[in-house]
């Protein structure tokens, strides 16, 4: 029978291996010397495409940096929770001191679903000789299937995108040649259906695709259309024009069946096609910015419907009402599925004060399309002026 | 003489299941690293004094306990603006929602609350052992006991049956 303590146990192992030793031994001999250092007292915080402001009087000395050892062993790795990068935990001024992240603490940390966190140096992570004028394209992709077992990335040695299936450790190179430069000057895209076995690519002319990841084979995607959602074999391509937000699905003769005009403006992303194949959901309802503001005009009022669609022929279902909202509730996008009827989505978590460094991460929720009933998941979380963070299905 | 001779070995034995106890109290893995890191630093400082007391993992253990409160009086309303556990990632499976139910229960316990679930049905210690930890009396480590208790009984109806283990102790040393 299982008790508390096993349970207690059960927690504690999740917590991730650490090797605090130099650090600590570094940290003492800097204080016992008296050094102390000083630092800027602002600095700008980015998480994903979001952008917004903390101010603190972080001294470097002080900043915790999270440093993962491990890298990804060849196979045997169990599904992943999320990825991350931190900019090893300093402070990142764009285009002033981004040349300096070339290093292994800025790699893409992956993070097991029992805990355990390895950096993966052959997934390019921070473009170091990004622009300031260009600092939304931070990071090379690095996106994770629904069912947590594929990751999908860039290998700057092979010039192209890569799967690798974490149990096995198979890697497939997805076809099309694409270097480092073109990928900052413009990002790419990748959805993964949830199994990992398909991967939608949404780039630059000519390279709006969906591969059959472990066959090679390529569907391009009609001009003027781009990959949205996909699904596993057999499952609708969701795609979309690039200007008006028109929803389609790809045909199997290669073509796109528009659908007519949608009844609500989705939010930002689609979920991924349900496991039955047949339906879709996103958000809606949003108003306002996303970011912490004073002007009470920009006041935001979060998204407060779950629309879902008929992958078929685009109509709507239902529009349903959320429900059970938990307070501080900001979710945005719509990612894989739970159940037949329940649909995971996620929006921005993070801390900040005046003295420490900030907490950034994502707050997961599932919300049931048929009675709007919002359910907490998961917190994931780091601690960093800026960075990135992916979560499966998304 | 290196004043950390000894300190490497200390932290090759014993610096996971610090922080395995760090996870536990602050139920964040980088807060649990934050927390633990800033406590080693203190111990390195003054390792050889501490290493001649002759027993430096219980002086670090009590030192985490003594800074995991200490943080969350200083921090509470900027570092813990969610009753959500961290760092956990979502597995349809049974066990993980049993263990993520507790784990949202133990985020909503005081900070003293959680310190004696970890030191009582973690580290397994006696009441006596937990009250010189914590600086307070023995009477003190039942009473919280007996509230930390109930109240993940209250939080947490479900995970019930783990806590039935606990009722009898708890009980008998609430009337001692």
């Amino acid at each position: 029978m299982t008790t508390l303590r096993d349970q207690l146990t059960s927690i504690a192992t999740a917590a991730p291996t650490v090797d605090l030793t130099e650090g600590v031994i570094r940290k003492a001999r800097r204080r016992r010397a008296g050094t102390h250092l000083t630092s800027a007292a602002t600095a700008v915080a980015v998480v994903a495409a979001l952008t917004f402001a903390v101010t603190g009087g972080q001294r470097p000395g002080d900043v915790i940096m999270s440093k993962v050892t491990d890298t990804l062993p060849a196979a045997g790795v169990g599904p992943l929770a999320y990825a991350y990068y931190d900019w090893c935990g300093e402070e990142w001024k764009p285009g002033v001191n981004t040349r300096r992240f070339a290093k292994e603490c800025a790699q893409w940390n992956v993070v097991t679903r029992t805990g355990h966190t390895y950096r993966m140096p052959e997934a390019l992570s921070v473009y170091t000789e990004q622009s300031a004028e260009n600092y939304m394209n931070t990071n090379a992709p690095m996106v994770i299937s629904a069912n947590g077992e594929r990751v999908v990335y860039y290998s700057e040695q092979d010039q192209k995108i890569a799967v690798r299936d974490l149990e096995s450790g198979r890697v497939w190179l997805i076809p099309g040649t694409v270097s480092r430069a073109e990928l900052v000057a413009a990002p790419m895209l990748l959805m993964p259906s949830p199994d990992g076995s398909r991967l939608g690519v949404w780039g630059r002319s000519g390279q709006d695709m969906v591969v059959e990841v472990e066959t090679g084979k390529v569907t391009e995607i009609p001009e003027g259309w781009h990959v949205r959602a996909v699904g596993d074999g057999g499952a609708p391509v969701i795609v979309s024009t690039d200007k008006d937000d028109k929803l389609g699905v790809l045909a199997e003769d290669g073509t796109v069946r528009a659908f007519p005009p949608l009844k609500h403006t989705p939010a930002f992303d689609l979920s991924l096609p349900s496991p039955d194949g047949r339906k879709l959901a996103y958000l809606t309802g949003m108003t306002g910015v996303l970011t912490p503001t004073s002007d009470p005009a920009e006041k935001s009022k979060p998204n407060d419907t779950i629309v879902t669609l008929d992958t078929a022929t685009g109509e709507t279902l239902r529009p349903v009402r959320l429900r059970d909202v938990p307070p501080g509730f900001a979710a945005t996008r719509a990612g894989g599925w739970l159940s037949p009827t329940e649909v995971v989505v996620s929006g921005p978590a993070m801390a900040s004060s005046q003295d420490v460094t900030p907490v950034l991460g994502e707050q997961t929720y599932s919300v049931d399309i048929r009675t709007g009933k919002v359910t907490p998941l998961a917190s994931h979380t780091y601690r960093a002026w800026a960075g990135s963070l992916e979560l499966p299905g998304f | 003489m290196d004043r950390y001779e000894g300190f490497r070995e200390f932290m090759g034995a014993r610096q996971q299941s610090l922080m395995y106890s760090a996870y536990l109290l602050t139920g964040d893995a980088h807060l649990a690293e934050d927390l633990l890191q800033s406590v080693l630093v203190k111990v390195a400082r003054h390792w050889p004094r501490i290493a001649r007391s002759g027993n430096p993992e219980a002086y670090t253990r009590k030192a985490l306990i003594n800074e995991h409160i200490s943080w969350w009086r200083r921090r509470r309303s900027a570092e813990f603006p969610r009753e959500d556990p961290p760092d956990e990632g979502h597995d349809p499976g049974d066990a993980t929602l049993h263990r993520l139910a507790l784990q949202r229960a133990l985020a909503r316990l005081t900070p003293r609350q959680r310190a004696v679930v970890v030191l009582r049905f973690y580290e397994d210690r006696s009441v006596a052992e937990t009250a010189d930890l914590l600086g307070c009396s023995t009477g003190t480590v039942k009473s919280q006991t007996h509230h930390a208790l109930g109240r993940l009984r209250a939080l947490a109806p479900d995970l019930a049956h783990l806590l039935h283990d606990t009722d009898a102790p708890a009980a008998e040393e609430i009337r001692r």
